[in-house]
């Protein structure tokens, strides 16, 4: 192992997070390559629960021979200590969500996203080397001008999904009504108003009993989700539930029960939750931007522009138990396969060996 | 429509069938009782958060009453869902009685809470600007060399 010690600095870390996700499994694999591994978290960004997992960013002590890792997605403390650090860096790149998306909402945001936007070119130009998730956020990456960009696909770890579904949640999923799933924070780049708009026909226009159900942190956009709130409640929507937080059991109790994944996301890195739905055997129907194709992995049902009645349709097909039913599943069940196929450890040590 | 499943391009079938579908349920009716100009998806026009609140505020006030109309009863397969249904909408009905007083005196607490919220923002709108004024005056001041 070249490294003695690998570190990763993030912004923030929470659980089910898709970013907290992968840094938990490169920390993980850096440990079963034979290295001190630690992720550093400013200390009030960090999930109350997950303060066991991480340290905070203060207890950060920079050693010339070690690897200091970055997971660059908004701008943060972390990016100071990133550039002062004296040592081999590394960025990893999960993409900026466009400030446009937030400026209605929350302007401290909106301006945080654009200074993130204005800082990528520096900080990978203080990286020694760059690493992206998608190939859609290299060519973002090699857009501010970075070189020598690597895809990284972002990491799965399943050993989150092996634990048992949360008797609770599953005992309240137990209706025979139809569920529609989201998993995501609500913010306004995810654009959960249109999936609520085309459940609303669904609901109302062929499926009564059907619900759908948006498990998800409302934390970082409060307005948007009054707004998501205000939209559900003016469309009569009862069947609409929000839920502001899942645990791991939980989490896996909700894809359990589910008859659809669906996103209308018009922006995405990735998208985690899509490969997390198929690794629970649910057909999942994504928005075709961003990652998400890559996420797919030619696998599922993506769309590039729908109505909402039309997306209602396109959800009906995909909920009634038939070929394009199961030619789905089937497809996703293939696309997991090839996932968990991929030897991660060394795609990680061919990429640290390039170093 | 452009409907990719499992890699392939299937818009010919799979998009054409959600088009049709979409076109069907189009013909039989909307499904919002708002006009569009006074729906919350006007709020992703705000052009800052204080242009937010103003809007959100205006919002409310159409939205402070609480819906007293009959809904929609989940209705469940066989004789049982029937009688269930019919049982549900019976219930209802006497339930309004008692249920139309609550609301009426709910819906009074709604419209006085976004009152108090109009008057405070008000309030504070004025505050902030007599105290831009004050600001504005001082830095003149100082700028002419006042002490």
């Amino acid at each position: 192992m070249k490294f003695r010690a690998i570190h990763q600095l993030a912004a923030g870390f929470a659980a089910g997070d898709a970013i907290s996700l992968e840094a938990v499994a490169i920390r993980d694999a850096c440990r079963a390559l034979g290295a001190v591994s630690e992720i550093y978290v400013p200390a009030e960004r960090t999930a109350r629960d997950c303060r066991a997992t991480v340290r905070p960013l203060e207890e950060f002590r920079p050693a010339p021979g070690d690897l200091l890792i970055y997971h660059y997605s908004i701008q943060s403390a972390a990016t100071d200590v990133f550039r002062a650090a004296a040592m081999p860096k590394v960025a990893i790149y999960h993409n900026v969500t466009p400030a446009s998306y937030f400026l209605a909402f929350d302007e401290q945001v909106a301006a945080q996203l654009e200074a993130a936007r204005r800082e990528l070119a520096e900080v990978a130009g203080a990286a020694d080397a760059v690493w992206a998730d998608s190939a859609f956020n290299a060519a973002e990456l090699a857009a501010a001008g970075a070189r020598n960009v690597r895809v990284l696909p972002l990491l799965f770890s399943t050993p989150a999904f092996d634990v048992p579904a949360d008797p609770v949640v599953r005992q309240g999923l137990a209706t025979p009504s139809r569920k529609i799933l989201f998993v995501g924070r609500l913010a306004p780049n995810k654009c959960v108003e249109e999936l609520i708009e085309a459940f609303a026909w669904y609901h109302k226009r062929i499926e009564r009993r059907s619900e759908l159900i948006l498990v998800g942190s409302e934390r970082s956009c409060p307005r948007y989700f009054a707004m998501l709130r205000m939209f559900a409640a003016e469309l009569d929507l009862m069947a609409v539930s929000f839920v502001r937080y899942a645990s791991p059991a939980g989490l896996v109790a909700y894809y359990e029960g589910a008859d659809l994944f669906a996103t209308t996301s018009r922006h995405e890195g990735y998208c985690l939750p899509v490969v997390e739905a198929m690794f629970k055997n649910v057909p999942v129907l994504a928005r075709n931007v961003g990652g998400v194709p890559e996420a797919m992995d030619g696998a599922g049902v993506l769309f590039d522009e729908a109505q909402p009645e039309e997306l209602a349709g396109l959800m009906h097909q995909l909920i009634s138990a038939g070929a394009l039913r199961e030619e789905v599943l089937a497809g996703e069940r293939a696309r997991i396969q090839r996932l968990l196929a991929r030897p991660v450890q060394r795609e990680l040590q061919d990429l640290l060996n390039a170093l | 429509m452009k409907i990719t499943v499992s890699g392939q391009d299937r818009s010919g079938d799979v998009g054409q069938a959600a088009v049709a579908a979409g076109a069907r349920l189009r013909a039989a009716g909307g499904i919002g009782e708002l006009s569009p100009e006074h729906s919350a998806l006007r709020l992703r026009e705000a052009q800052d958060c204080d242009d937010y609140v103003r809007r959100f505020i205006e919002l409310l006030r159409l939205r402070h009453g609480v819906r007293t109309a009959d809904y929609y009863v989940p209705r469940g397969p066989g004789l049982r869902g029937k009688l269930a249904v019919a049982l549900k909408t019976v219930l209802w009905k006497l339930l309004r009685y008692q249920h139309d007083r609550v609301t009426i005196q709910q819906n009074l607490i709604n419209e006085l809470e976004i009152n108090a919220l109009e008057f405070q923002r008000d309030r504070l709108n004025r505050e902030l600007a007599d105290l831009k004024r004050r600001v504005a005056d001082l830095e003149q001041g100082r700028a002419k060399g006042a002490p």
